[in-house]
């Protein structure tokens, strides 16, 4: 009886090893996939070609939201530009994309007029910090505190916040510039 | 029961574990070439969840409705103050050059020969898109004319305000010989400067 059950039980086991590895296969592809994907989910940046962007934001979004303001925007190699003078203010922006994400802006005020900045100028200045931020209020308010202070002048300050990097220059009141840069590895 | 049935269950043995090893290997290779493709699958596929939508505008964001001089039309201040209350002369102006980026520009001055050095520019783009208007006097600093002159078009600025306009008109003669005084009301920032003397009104941004 145990003899007649041997040949086709040692035929079995190759067989079963196979399924399991099959199954092993299976589990191993679906739980490598969903870390993977988790650990990507939880990044502050984007992958955009051999860059880093803001994620899910597109530039498009950006620009439609300037020119709904009436901003007069152009592209060139890949880089937005907008601009807008209102009397003797003049604010620029530059949006540079890959993918149709955003790896680096740049915006600038310039004005005349002596004194602090005024409300659009910081408004302009803030909206632009948030940026990446639009879906975290408690971030947005982090910036705006730390942004707001430093237009006043005498400010040549460089940060990184949520894995961007932030430099200002506020040197004059007059000429204020933000450049946030998210392309880097 | 029978003696021969040991030695048969003893062969088995290292069946049972070949096959638990079998498994095992089975286990490691097939979750290891799995789960490497699987997780660069994962890894390429995915973006992390960003902002949908820009964050929303203030209502402070720079605005091209604010380019303009607010509720003040170029017949407001070309026809109804210079030309119809004092008697002055308005044409467009052929000359090129502007002070803001608006396309149109209109020239005025009294009609008395006297009052040389004395003129206003407005720089519109349509008449009721005045994006720059000043008012240059060229006398002598001190003169009653100027002090006049620049008071009037603060109240001129404000048609549909009189409260602003006054205000305006009381800046503007009691800083006329400033140099560079400049302040901000109803949304016109006036600014005085000694030379040339005029009194420039723009759009407070």
């Amino acid at each position: 009886m145990t003899m007649s059950n041997k040949p086709p039980a040692r035929r079995r086991v190759p067989l079963i090893a196979l399924t399991i590895a099959l199954a092993a296969l299976l589990a191993g592809a679906a739980g490598g996939y969903l870390l993977a994907r988790g650990v990507k989910k939880s990044a502050d940046r984007a992958t955009c070609d051999n860059l880093r962007c803001i994620p899910s934001l597109k530039a498009s979004s950006v620009i439609d939201a300037l020119r709904g303001r009436g901003f007069t925007c152009a592209e060139k190699n890949s880089t937005w530009e907008c601009r807008l003078r209102i009397g003797d203010t003049s604010y620029q922006s530059r949006l540079s994309q890959r993918d149709g994400l955003i790896y680096n802006y740049d915006d600038s005020v310039r004005t005349e007029k002596d004194g602090e900045a005024s409300a659009s100028t910081r408004a302009f200045l803030v909206w632009f910090a948030a940026l990446p931020f639009a879906d975290d209020p408690v971030l947005t308010a982090e910036i705006d505190g730390w942004l707001t202070p430093r237009l006043g002048g005498g400010a040549l300050t460089k940060a990184t916040i949520g894995g961007y990097t932030y430099d200002l220059t506020a040197l004059d009141p007059q000429y204020l510039r933000l450049n946030v840069w998210v392309g880097s590895r | 029961m029978n003696p021969e049935q040991p030695p048969a269950r003893v062969a088995r043995g290292p069946g049972t574990a070949v096959t638990i090893l079998l498994i095992l290997g089975a286990l490691i290779v097939g979750g290891l070439c799995g789960g490497a493709p699987g997780a660069v699958a994962g890894y390429v596929t995915s973006q992390p969840d960003g902002p949908t939508a820009p964050p929303s505008m203030p209502a402070e964001f720079p605005d091209a409705a604010r380019r303009y001089l607010p509720d003040l039309k170029v017949a407001d201040l070309a026809d109804d103050w210079l030309a119809r209350s004092n008697g002055w002369k308005c044409a467009p102006s052929d000359s090129q050059t502007r002070t803001s980026a608006a396309k149109n520009q209109v020239s005025c001055e009294p009609t008395e020969q006297s009052r040389y050095g004395v003129s206003a520019q407005i720089e519109y783009d349509g008449d009721t898109q005045i994006e720059y208007a000043e008012v240059t006097c060229g006398l002598k600093p001190g003169a009653n004319y100027c002090e006049t002159l620049f008071a009037a078009l603060g109240d001129a600025l404000f048609p549909h305000r009189p409260e602003l306009g006054k205000q305006a008109e009381e800046w503007a003669g009691k800083n006329v010989d400033g140099d560079n005084t400049s302040t901000a009301i109803g949304g016109i920032r006036l600014t005085i400067e000694l030379s040339p003397h005029r009194v420039r009104a723009i759009p407070e941004a």
